[in-house]
C-alpha cells in the first residue's frame, strides 16, 4: 500500500494499456515511418488569428510539463512517464501553411496528411500543431503521440484550451489535471485472473485463421492516407433514426458497426480473400472519473474484440444480431476492463519484447481491419479562438498491423466516417467504393 | 419489486454511467438525451439480467418501451 505512493512527484506510473500503446509505437516507428499518433482536426468558418494562435498556445502549453516527459522505469521496473521538473515551455511542433488562391478541402487534405505522417521529433516531442489556410477552407490540427492521450484525451485538451482562451487566459483552467498516477503493484489474483479471462477470449479468437488483406510493407510510401466521409446535420439524424428502426433504440454503434463490415467485405472478396473469420477489434473508454481532468492525459481506453464469420455479414440482421450478442457477452463479462487490468502484467516486459511477442498469439494477423465510434464529442464548444467549428474529425495512424481501419466520431449531430489506410493496402477505386458504399449504405 | 423500485435503482445505475448525479436524471427524458449511448444502453440491459433476471438483448427493442426510465421500469416490472 505504502509502496503506492512513493515516489509520486514528477511520475506517471503507467498502466498497462499505456505500455500497449508504447508497443505499437515501437512496431509503428519501425515500419512505417512515424509512430503511433492520431490527428484531431477543427475546421474552422474563419481564419484563425495566427499571432494569437501561437502566442495563446505557448502560454497555454507551458502550463503542462507533462507534455515534454518522455518514458522511464521505476526500481520496480514499473515504467513510469518522467515529468520534466522545470524549464521552459515543452517541445511542441507548430507549422502554419498558406496554400495558393484557389486550394480547396483536397489541398487541406493533403497538408493535413502529410502533418500526420511527419514523425515527432526526439524523445520528448509528442505534439505538434497546425494551421492550415486555404481558399475559404481553414483549420486548426494537432497531431498527438497516442502514449500521452486518446482521442477523447486530446479532444478534451483541445476544449481545455478553448476554456483557457475564454477566461482570459486564466492558468486556473488546468487545475484539477491529475499528473500522478499510482503504481498499481497489488490485488496481483485479479490481474492474473483477468489475464486468464483475455487469454481464453484470445485463444478462441485464433482457433481460426482471421481474414486478412496482405500487409503492404513497400518501404518508399510507408505513410497513412485519408478519406474523410462527412454526413450534414438531417443525414446523420436519418441515420440514427435508421439504425433505431434496424438495430434497435440506441444501437447506433452496432448499425454503424455492421454497416462497416458490409462494406470491408465488399473489399475483401473483390481481392479474392478466402477463409477464416473477420476478427476487429473496437476501442472502448472505460473513464471512471467524473471529471475529464482527472484522466486528461495518457490512455483509458480499452478493446472489445468481435468475430464474425463472412457468411454472417451475407445476412444484414443475422449480423447486427451477432455484433449485439458479442457486444453483450463482452460488457456482461466486463472484457474491456479485465483486458485493462490484465496488461498491466506486461508493464515490466521490454517494449522491444513485447514487439516481438505481440505476433506471436495469432502469428502477426492481430485483425482484420480496426474499428472505432466516439459517440460524443468531448469538445464542448462551437468555437476555437473566435471562429465557428464547422466540423471536428479525427485522422488515427491505425496500428499495423493491420494497417486500415474506419474511426467515426459525431461533432454538434453530425456523423464523420474517417477511412485510414497505410498507404498501398487499397487501391484509388477499393477507397471510392468504400466511401461511395458507405454514404449509400449507411 | 415495483416499477417505482425499478426505476430508482435504473436512476442510480445511470447516474453512474453518465457521470452525474442521480437528482440529474429525469425519469421521462429519452435516454438519448441523458447521455446514454449504444454501450451505455448494454450496460443497462447486462444490470437488469444481473440483478432482475430478465434478458431483454434479445427481444424486439420497441423504442415506446425503452424511451425512457420511466418506460423502461414499467416494461420491466410487468415482465417480472
Amino acid at each position: 500500500m505504502i509502496l503506492d505512493y512513493l515516489s509520486l512527484k514528477n511520475k506517471y506510473y503507467l498502466n498497462g494499456f499505456d505500455w500497449v500503446m508504447g508497443v505499437i509505437d515501437i512496431i509503428m516507428r519501425r515500419t512505417t515511418g512515424a509512430g503511433n499518433a492520431s490527428q484531431v482536426v477543427f475546421m474552422l468558418d474563419t481564419p484563425p488569428d495566427e499571432e494569437r494562435f501561437t502566442s495563446s498556445l505557448k502560454r497555454f502549453l507551458a502550463l503542462f510539463p507533462v507534455i515534454g516527459g518522455s518514458v522511464s522505469r521505476h526500481y520496480t521496473l514499473t515504467p513510469f512517464w518522467k515529468i520534466p521538473k522545470n524549464g521552459g515551455p515543452p517541445p511542441v511542433g507548430l507549422t502554419v501553411t498558406r496554400l495558393p488562391e484557389g486550394a480547396g478541402e483536397a489541398d487541406v487534405m493533403d497538408v493535413l496528411t502529410r502533418c500526420i505522417n511527419t514523425p515527432f521529433k526526439g524523445r520528448h516531442e509528442h505534439l505538434a500543431f497546425h494551421l492550415v489556410y486555404g481558399s475559404g477552407v481553414q483549420c486548426v490540427a494537432m497531431t498527438f503521440d497516442h502514449r500521452l492521450f486518446d482521442a477523447r484525451g486530446a479532444e478534451s485538451f483541445m476544449n481545455l484550451f478553448q476554456e483557457y482562451l475564454s477566461s482570459g487566459e486564466q492558468a486556473g483552467v488546468a487545475d484539477g489535471v491529475r499528473l500522478t498516477q499510482k503504481l498499481d503493484l497489488r490485488d496481483w489474483r485479479d490481474k492474473f485472473l483477468a489475464g486468464q479471462t483475455v487469454n481464453r477470449r484470445m485463444i478462441a479468437l485464433s482457433r481460426e485463421a482471421i481474414r486478412s488483406l496482405p500487409l503492404q510493407m513497400d518501404m518508399a510510401r510507408q505513410g497513412f492516407r485519408y478519406r474523410i466521409v462527412s454526413f450534414d446535420r438531417e443525414e446523420s439524424g436519418r441515420i440514427v433514426e435508421r439504425a433505431y428502426g434496424e438495430a434497435g433504440y440506441l444501437m447506433i454503434m452496432p448499425y454503424l458497426f455492421s454497416r462497416v463490415f458490409n462494406v470491408m467485405h465488399g473489399v475483401f472478396s473483390g481481392r479474392g480473400v478466402q477463409g477464416g473469420a473477420y476478427v476487429v477489434p473496437a476501442s472502448t473508454d472505460v473513464r471512471q472519473a467524473k471529471d475529464i481532468r482527472l484522466e486528461l492525459f495518457f490512455n483509458h481506453n480499452s478493446m472489445f474484440f468481435f468475430q464474425i464469420r463472412p457468411e454472417e455479414v451475407e445476412d444484414p440482421a443475422l449480423l447486427v444480431t451477432r455484433i449485439k450478442e458479442q457486444l453483450y457477452d463482452q460488457v456482461q463479462s466486463r472484457f474491456p476492463q479485465k483486458l485493462m487490468t490484465a496488461s498491466s502484467l506486461i508493464r515490466v516486459a521490454p517494449l522491444w519484447l513485447m514487439h516481438k511477442l505481440f505476433h506471436l498469439p495469432l502469428q502477426g494477423k492481430i485483425a482484420s481491419f480496426c474499428f472505432s465510434h466516439v459517440s460524443k464529442c468531448s469538445y464542448n464548444s462551437h468555437d476555437l479562438m473566435g471562429s465557428r467549428i464547422t466540423n471536428v474529425f479525427h485522422m488515427p495512424r491505425m496500428p499495423v498491423p493491420p494497417g486500415i481501419g474506419i474511426f467515426f466520431n459525431t461533432f454538434d449531430g453530425r456523423l464523420n466516417a474517417s477511412i485510414s489506410w497505410l498507404d498501398g493496402s487499397f487501391t484509388t477505386s477499393e477507397v471510392d467504393e468504400i466511401a461511395g458504399r458507405l454514404r449509400s449504405i449507411l | 419489486m415495483t416499477a417505482e423500485e425499478i426505476e430508482s435503482r435504473l436512476i442510480q445505475l445511470i447516474a453512474t454511467i453518465t457521470n452525474r448525479q442521480p437528482s440529474e436524471i429525469a425519469p421521462d427524458k429519452p435516454f438519448h438525451e441523458l447521455g446514454i449511448d449504444s454501450l451505455g444502453f448494454v450496460e443497462i440491459l447486462v444490470f437488469i439480467e444481473k440483478n432482475l433476471k430478465l434478458q431483454l438483448i434479445a427481444s424486439q427493442l420497441d423504442r415506446k418501451d425503452f424511451e425512457t426510465v420511466s418506460s423502461l421500469a414499467r416494461f420491466v416490472s410487468s415482465k417480472l
